[in-house]
């Protein structure tokens, strides 16, 4: 071993080993190495240095292809390249659990090619950021690194940072009132600002829902996707409760010509961090509902005077009940899916507690309880509403105190009408000349404005209760269906 | 221990903090790679930096052509007798003598308290693994011996071989009436030290602070883990560390229960630290991303013990095939037959009693 | 036989491919992606088989390339002391004559690993599942992990004599060197992967010219410029190993290169050297073996992981070219490479055992340098039909990088900073703006 000692590998002076030392670590001395190790030692650093630096202004300069379509073959795959196109289907965004983008795609197509673009964590998260996702229908060009699978039958293309996606004219966004937009703003995009009521998943195919109000109590509600809605949810946490404010920009979109406003995405959904106060908290109804109230979520609670069934379009049947809240009567629209999971039928004379939007239809307000869960049962009242029920009909007989409790089907004329906060109280002159009070409660009066105004001598028919009011008989009358006027 | 170890201890230690994984998980953040970064920080602080800066009042190089352990021998004596004449630290250098690039003449150095002497003996040209070359022996005189003042008081090994890489260093400190000998002493001072974990800690914290980096106290406290985690490592062996420098002047002996450079341990901590890191890691995962659910005990049955008693099963396959192979060599018989004969009497003895 | 008849023509194309890589691997520096990446633009081109026989085929390169390819690594590799500090423990056994036994060493290796593979069979799945699911959230911070380990397990080498300074600049010249290599792969890493520089055409071979630039040709490089002279080979009757250490080292070697197989990023060199570190090998037999071992778990074992069913992974070159063109389904094509892997293993057992003696007759006979002239040729043919006079530059540039950790003696596993460096970036979120401010965006 010791004995091919040459003048490269050990030191000339004192004859130690050098390895690759150009000097003598033991005596200084110089140890001399041939001609092409000091070329590559120090043509390595020179090569690797200069070779860099001209690389990197080479790629700075270099401009990315467009993909050619017609000559994607399997060896392409990792190209890098530029593809554009229109993109079809909504974009779709897949969060982790704790709020973060995890993943986003959405496909282009391209004539007949259509192109998967699709983008990873922290540049799926800044193309959200940076609101550069783009709207179903938008012309985008995008440069990524492309996928080839399936010998080229399927095509992907990964997005390496948000600044490579080019979205072409969409137009700018206008800010808007949500109760101003109009079914015309069709496919336009309109940032809104609102507080959240509530949040709807739908369990079938069909969107969910995020109810919202303005700061008036104003309420719509915006289409949302399920996905959506887990996104929401994974990106704001508990944070995403009724009365947060928001701000969103959402798509007009019209279906089956009903104007719906979509949040495409969860990220167009932004919370400014305030709250309002007692946002979507329904109003607990302190009196008469007016056209006031229109789009404002109110609680009542009532007996059912009467119902409709309603064959809609669809082949569903929607519910109309004629609804006695105490203030008034108002009629309350309950679609298929709300009343058919009610737990058992409504009936007439129903208590009920129902929660909803004031809407107006024709002129006349009702309330769309949303859910079955907005429509509670609270008890059967015992008054009829109706005149099929077997009420004592008083022909000629006098009202006495035998009829105390009990109720009556009588017709007769009503006088001297005395307005008491609402509720009306008359004079009724029934059978033979014989008199009574007639009380026609305010809930009754509401719905049916004549009641107010009924003029003397105004013959009616009604059902009613017998009570007792300062030792005086009386009938009180709750509900507009038990009166009918017939005639002067 | 080696770097690797202290490294994924030192990642493992880390995944224990909820935080920090959740922060690696969401916020793309480091923070269990510099766990493991602290984790063998105490040892590049060693042998990148300290090392370079130890000088040296004596030293051994020899040329490989002319050995001279008399000489040798007597270098190594007069730095310990200077320590012990002069009272004070006296620090020794025993280069490595290389021959080529991976043979290396081996020398050992032994400090024989009975002879009260130093005794200097050269061995063959070993290969990196420290494998002995057949028919390299020195030729010449290969042992020198040379007097000391003073008995010598000694840590690590007996017998100190010097042959790969650079060699070893001492260095030598009146004690009493004895000379105290520290093996390489510029290695676990000052660097591992509880204290200094805790430095870092504060100090990465503060700095982190400063830079407006989320949950600097997290990363801080990473920090302080990884380090603090080596240090008490490297308590289980022999040499012990200067554990809370600077208010400690002294290696405190460690609790000697392997040593640094041992296979088995080594392999063992990279093994449970690997666990340790899958475990925890599933642990704080999200409930729809755990990919299993065991408590710790049915874990480490699956994935530690169950493959420990195959290995030593294995191990006990390999101990009989080689009794096999010894059986034709006299001497193995003779203390088999001895082995086999205590234990018949044993049984015997106790089914009489 | 129904079914005998369905694998015969699939069987004949792995037998060939074994073949072929055995005869290809005796060049050195030859890597047989590059191969791969040759006959998928021929498939590509003129559909020349079916999609069963072309995986066959590939399962034999893949196979046949992580044993034979030992040969010209061990004898066509000897060391230059004068530029190289450390030896290879192949290259010791080289200088010793006992080059055969390292390369028979290697393939036991080889077939150990292969024999593992296949009672990992029934937990593969198992493992990759958990692996993915428990990692691939933390991919980042794990490659980081990594490309720590990779800085801060370069050991200083030399500066043993002289003042504080002088040892200091003497025992970090070579971090620094590695240092160095590892910075500047990963810059033009970041480049080759923002602004590939390969014609869309043949895109999927986009990082070989780098790859053949920083580790092939500075091994021809270096075998050309180098003055070691190879000594007297014998062949070994026995390989001096037994169980102990062949278990040890199939268990070492596959930890290092399952690691590698499983983990995107990683190669079997940064595999070989945890491996390595976790066991704390020092015997040179057992280094020897469990290389043997790793190269073939990795290259095998990545291979093997794109067909896992239900769990099925894209590592290492051959998995990455072929999915453009195959996507396995079901568990039958899972267990057929199994197989496949098996009965390769075993021909290209024997092709080393007849290369190796080819080519300790060759090395008397004649100018091995020429070996190295051949293969220098056909490696810058390769690059320049293929990727054009860009991928020759690069691959230029490459060379450059891939001969400061030979020439200034650090590990030349920090070139993996050409991929470790951009791709850790990006998963880590911080890619596309460093990229930005590279002016690369």
């Amino acid at each position: 071993m010791e004995n091919n000692k040459n003048l490269e590998t050990h030191c000339p002076s004192c004859g130690k080993f050098t390895g690759t030392y150009e000097r003598c670590p033991y005596c200084g001395a110089e140890v001399g190495k041939r001609m092409s190790i000091k070329v590559f030692r120090y043509g390595s650093v020179l090569l690797a240095i200069f070779g860099v630096l001209f690389l990197w202004l080479a790629a700075q300069n270099k401009e990315i292809e467009e993909l050619d379509f017609a000559a994607i073959t399997p060896t392409m795959n990792f190209a890098f390249v530029k593809v554009s196109g229109t993109v079809i289907g909504d974009p779709r965004v897949y969060f982790n659990e704790n709020g973060n983008v995890n993943s986003m795609n959405f496909t282009i197509a391209n004539g007949k090619n259509e192109v998967r673009v699709m983008a990873y964590s922290a540049v799926a998260q800044s193309i959200i950021e940076e609101r550069k996702l783009p709207a179903k229908g938008e012309n985008v060009e995008i440069k990524g690194s492309l996928r080839v699978r399936d010998e080229g039958d399927t095509l992907a293309l990964y997005i390496q940072t948000s600044e490579h996606i080019m979205i072409e004219g969409s137009g700018p966004v206008k800010t808007k009132d949500f109760w101003e937009i109009t079914k015309e703003e069709e496919g336009k995009h309109i940032d809104i600002k609102a507080y959240i009521v509530d949040i709807k998943k739908n369990d079938n195919k069909a969107p969910g829902s995020i109810v919202i109000s303005s700061e008036s109590g104003k309420t719509t509600s915006l289409t949302v996707w399920n996905t959506v809605i887990d996104g929401l949810r994974m990106m704001h946490k508990d944070k995403l409760v009724r009365g947060a404010e928001f701000e969103a920009r959402v798509t007009v979109n019209v279906y089956k010509d009903r104007m719906q406003l979509m949040l495409r995405n969860s990220t167009d959904l932004t919370l400014t961090g305030k709250f309002g106060k007692d946002i979507g908290l329904s109003t607990k109804v302190k009196g008469e509902i007016t056209k006031d109230d229109l789009g404002k979520d109110v609680v009542i609670s009532g007996v059912v005077s009467e119902i409709f069934n309603i064959n809609t379009k669809n082949g569903k049947v929607m519910k109309k009940l004629l609804f006695n809240y105490g203030f008034g009567e108002i009629d309350i629209m309950l679609y298929q899916e709300v009343h058919e999971n009610f737990k058992s039928e409504i009936v007439e004379g129903n208590k009920l507690e129902i929660n909803g939007a004031v809407k107006e239809y024709n002129g006349k307000l009702q309330i769309i309880p949303a859910k079955t869960e907005n429509v509670k049962f609270l008890g059967v009242t015992d008054i009829p509403v109706k005149e099929k029920y077997n009420n004592i009909q008083i022909k000629d007989q006098e009202i006495t105190e035998e009829f105390l409790n009990k109720y009556i089907d009588v017709t007769g004329k009503v006088y001297s009408r005395e307005n008491l906060k609402g509720n009306m109280k008359y004079k009724f002159i029934y059978g033979s000349n014989k008199q009574i009070i007639l009380f026609i409660k305010k809930g009754a009066v509401n719905y049916m404005q004549e009641l107010e105004n009924l003029a003397d001598g105004t013959k009616i028919k009604i059902t009613g209760k017998v009570t007792v009011f300062k030792n005086e008989l009386e009938i009180i009358l709750e509900h507009s269906k038990n009166i009918q006027i017939l005639g002067e | 221990m080696k770097g690797i170890s202290h490294f994924i201890s030192g990642v493992a230690a880390a995944t224990f903090v909820s935080k920090a994984v959740n922060m690696a998980m969401y916020d793309s953040s480091i923070i269990i790679a510099l766990g493991g970064l602290f984790g063998i920080l105490p040892d590049t602080l060693d042998f990148k930096f300290a090392k370079f800066m130890q000088k040296f009042d004596f030293e051994v190089d020899p040329h490989p052509d002319d050995m001279n352990p008399q000489i040798m021998a007597d270098i190594v004596a007069q730095a310990i007798n200077t320590a012990f004449k002069e009272k004070k630290e006296i620090s020794l250098m025993l280069h490595s003598v290389k021959i080529s690039a991976d043979l290396f003449r081996q020398y050992s150095v032994y400090f024989d308290n009975e002879q009260s002497q130093v005794v200097v003996e050269i061995g063959p040209i070993v290969n990196m693994s420290k494998i002995p070359y057949p028919g390299t022996e020195y030729q010449g005189n290969n042992i020198g011996k040379a007097k000391l003042d003073a008995k010598v008081l000694h840590s690590y090994d007996d017998k100190t071989y010097i042959d790969i890489f650079s060699g070893s260093d001492f260095s030598f400190r009146k004690s009493g009436d004895k000379v105290e000998a520290l093996f390489i002493p510029w290695h676990r001072r000052w660097s591992h030290s509880l204290t200094l974990g805790i430095f870092f800690g504060i100090a990465g914290w503060l700095l982190l602070k400063l830079f407006g980096v989320m949950n600097a106290h997290v990363y801080g406290f990473v920090f302080s883990l990884g380090f603090c985690t080596h240090v008490l490592e490297d308590q289980l062996g022999y040499m012990g560390s200067n554990l809370f420098w600077p208010f400690t002047k002294e290696r405190m002996n460690g609790l000697h229960w392997m040593r640094s450079g041992d296979a088995l341990p080594n392999f063992t901590t990279v093994w449970i630290s690997c666990l340790i890191i899958l475990f925890n890691l599933n642990r704080f995962a999200p409930e729809a991303n755990k990919a299993f659910h065991m408590s710790w005990v049915e874990f480490a049955g699956y994935t530690f013990f169950i493959p420990l008693v195959l290995l030593l099963i294995v191990g006990k396959i390999f101990d009989t095939i080689s009794m096999y192979k010894k059986m034709k060599d006299d001497k193995y018989r003779e203390m088999l037959i001895s082995e086999m004969n205590k234990e018949s009497r044993m049984e015997s003895e106790e089914s009489i009693s | 036989m129904g079914e005998l008849i369905f694998y015969m023509e699939p069987l004949m194309y792995l037998v060939i491919g074994t073949l072929l890589s055995a005869i290809l691997g005796c060049l050195p520096a030859l890597h047989i992606y590059n191969i791969a990446g040759i006959l998928i633009i021929l498939w590509a081109k003129i559909s020349w088989m079916g999609g069963e026989n072309f995986i066959a085929l590939c399962a034999g390169l893949v196979v046949g390339y992580s044993i034979v390819s030992t040969v010209p690594a061990i004898f066509l590799g000897a060391p230059d002391e004068a530029a190289m500090f450390m030896v290879m423990p192949g290259q010791k056994y080289l200088m010793q004559g006992r080059g055969y036994e390292a390369s028979i060493i290697t393939g036991i290796g080889g077939l150990g690993a292969a024999f593992a593979m296949l009672l990992l069979t029934p937990f593969l799945p198992i493992i990759v599942r958990t692996v993915r699911t428990v990692f691939s959230p933390h991919m980042g911070w794990i490659l980081t992990t990594i490309l720590f380990y990779i800085i801060m397990s370069e050991f200083p080498k030399g500066g043993d004599r002289g003042k504080p300074l002088q040892k200091f600049l003497d025992g970090w010249g070579s971090i620094f060197a590695g240092l160095f290599t590892l910075f500047i792969s990963g810059f033009l890493g970041m480049i080759l992967i923002y602004k590939p520089f390969v014609n869309t055409e043949f895109a999927f071979q986009n990082i070989m010219p780098a790859f053949v630039g920083l580790y092939a040709v500075p091994w021809v490089v270096l075998n050309l410029m180098s003055r070691g002279n190879i000594p007297k080979q014998h062949i070994a009757k026995s390989t001096n190993l037994n169980w102990e250490l062949v278990t040890r080292g199939t268990g070492a070697g596959m930890l290092g290169g399952m690691f590698a197989a499983i983990f995107p990023v990683v190669t079997g060199g940064i595999g070989g050297l945890f491996a390595g570190h976790a066991t704390a090998q020092r015997d040179e037999r057992l280094f020897v073996m469990s290389q043997g071992v790793s190269k073939f778990a990795y290259y095998v074992g990545a291979f093997l992981l794109f067909f896992i069913p239900g769990a099925a992974l894209t590592r290492g070159g051959m998995a990455w070219m072929i999915s453009s063109i195959y996507m396995p389904y079901g568990n039958e094509p899972y267990y057929r490479l199994l197989g496949f892997i098996a009965i390769s293993a075993a021909i290209s057992f024997f092709m080393l055992i007849l290369f190796s003696k080819l080519m300790i007759k060759f090395i008397h006979s004649y100018n091995y340098r020429v070996v190295n002239w051949i293969t220098l040729i056909f490696i810058l043919t390769v690059v320049m039909s293929i990727t054009g006079y860009w991928g020759l530059i690069v691959m230029i540039v490459c060379t450059g990088i891939g001969l400061i950790p030979v020439m200034y003696s650090s590990r030349r596993m920090n070139c993996m900073g050409v991929l470790l460096i951009p791709i850790t970036f990006n998963m880590l979120g911080i890619g596309p703006k460093i990229a930005a401010i590279m002016g690369l965006v």
